[in-house]
């Protein structure tokens, strides 16, 4: 009889492969890195909660083994149910880059449903990124989500489940227009009440009317806390 | 027992027009290979004829333990809930508010608007209890009074400003029987 340390090793041990593959190809085509972050959630009372997030992204794999720190960001948001399921949010994301600030404010509305066997979520979003040099940079985007338990219809604590993400995003910069589609697997596992941890894989292929279209394939490590 | 997790019990003293205590509704549930299921259980569901994969899960409550196979029929999803030696318990089936007879249902959404102000139903089901042979009859089309034991119903409601989620049990003719207050899992990890 398998069990569900199994089918984590199997899916790991797939991701593992999923890897060297991208690892591979980023050599010759795209480029390749990690993208870790930490997500805190405070929960307050009358359903408001307050969301702090930082996320880093580091370069590994373009043309070469060439790794360098890309970029940081710090966020701030509040947010506040608007049902069981539906939660609107809005806030404020510093990123650090090159030596230099980029403002962001961001405004989304999730909805998550309980299907029979998985949870679905619909994140619609935009925000708005100031550097005080350039054009306001706006985005629009969705994104829908699937959190699919890897034991019974729901993942308790000690327990591992399947993230499935797919996001649109339309972007705008004065006169340019672009796009980006993104696609991301991950394994996570829920260590105890309000601790999870998840690793996968996210690629981003962008494109644009000045530009050709960019592959980028991520390596992502999340840390979610909530209290 | 692997993978068991223990919460504590709470009582809560709900401020509205039933003062009425609830209690955290605890189940933790896992896949169970159909070799496991003892055999009175799986003829039972095998008797059924209901069309459809058969999916078996172990649940653990608070003081209990059950096993449950879920299956979709006609469109419909399916409960079949047993006990740890694999007798028969019940059979929940989805439905939606339609059919649940108008009196009855007038009495149900009499007694939640009285209790929570306003709410939202969230899933309903009707529950079947009785012989296996009956229950099959039923669900096959051979409708039997006898065999309806009541409806369960998922709630949302606000509660001291919060949302909350409860799980109502009622009898086939909207009496009140119980509620327990559905604990919620976080969501971070698919909202940001």
């Amino acid at each position: 009889m398998r069990t569900t340390s199994c089918t984590e090793h199997r899916l790991f041990a797939l991701l593992a492969a999923c890897l060297l593959v991208v690892c591979a190809q980023a050599q010759q085509a795209h480029a390749f890195g990690l993208l870790p972050s930490v997500n805190v959630v405070r929960e307050l009372p009358k359903d408001w909660s307050l969301n702090g997030r930082v996320e880093a992204r580091e370069r590994l794999l373009e043309e070469g083994w060439a790794p360098r720190h890309v970029l940081t960001d710090l966020g701030l948001l509040g947010a506040r149910k608007l049902g069981i399921g539906t939660t609107v949010t809005a806030g404020y994301q510093l990123r650090l880059a090159r030596g230099e600030q980029a403002h962001r404010t961001l405004q989304q509305l999730a909805v998550v449903r309980r299907l029979a066997r998985f949870r679905l979520a619909h994140r619609v979003a935009t925000d708005q990124t100031w550097t005080g040099r350039e054009p306001v940079v706006l985005r629009v985007r969705y994104r829908i989500s699937a959190e699919v338990p890897l034991t019974g219809t729901t993942v308790d604590p000690n327990e591992g489940y399947l993230k499935l993400n797919n996001e649109y995003l339309a972007v705008a910069q004065d006169e340019e227009r672009g796009g980006e589609v993104r696609l991301a697997v991950f394994l996570g596992r829920v260590l105890r009440p309000g601790r999870k941890l998840e690793l996968g894989l996210e690629h981003r292929a962008f494109t644009s009317s000045v530009t050709t279209p960019v592959h980028r394939t991520w390596l992502g490590v999340n840390y979610y806390v909530s209290f | 027992m692997p993978g068991m997790f223990r919460i504590n019990l709470l009582l809560l003293s709900v401020g509205m027009a039933w003062q009425l205590p609830a209690q955290f509704k605890y189940e933790h549930e896992e896949r169970m290979a159909a070799e496991a299921v003892p055999g009175t259980a799986r003829a039972v569901v095998e008797m059924l004829e209901l069309q459809g994969r058969v999916r078996w899960y172990r649940e653990q409550g608070y003081d209990r333990t059950s096993i449950e196979a879920k299956v979709r029929h006609r469109g419909k999803r399916y409960s079949i809930e047993f006990d740890a030696g694999g007798r028969l318990e019940d059979v929940e089936v989805e439905v939606s508010q339609r059919t649940v007879p108008v009196v009855v249902w007038k009495r149900i959404s009499a007694l939640l608007t009285d209790s929570l102000g306003r709410y939202r139903v969230q899933k309903l089901q009707e529950r079947y209890t009785g012989r296996p042979e009956a229950v099959k009859r039923h669900l096959h089309g051979q409708h039997s009074e006898d065999v309806l034991a009541g409806y369960e119903l998922m709630v949302s409601a606000r509660e001291e400003g919060a949302y909350v989620l409860f799980e109502y049990e009622f009898t086939a003719d909207g009496a009140f029987v119980r509620r327990d207050r559905v604990v919620l899992h976080h969501a971070d990890h698919i909202m940001y």
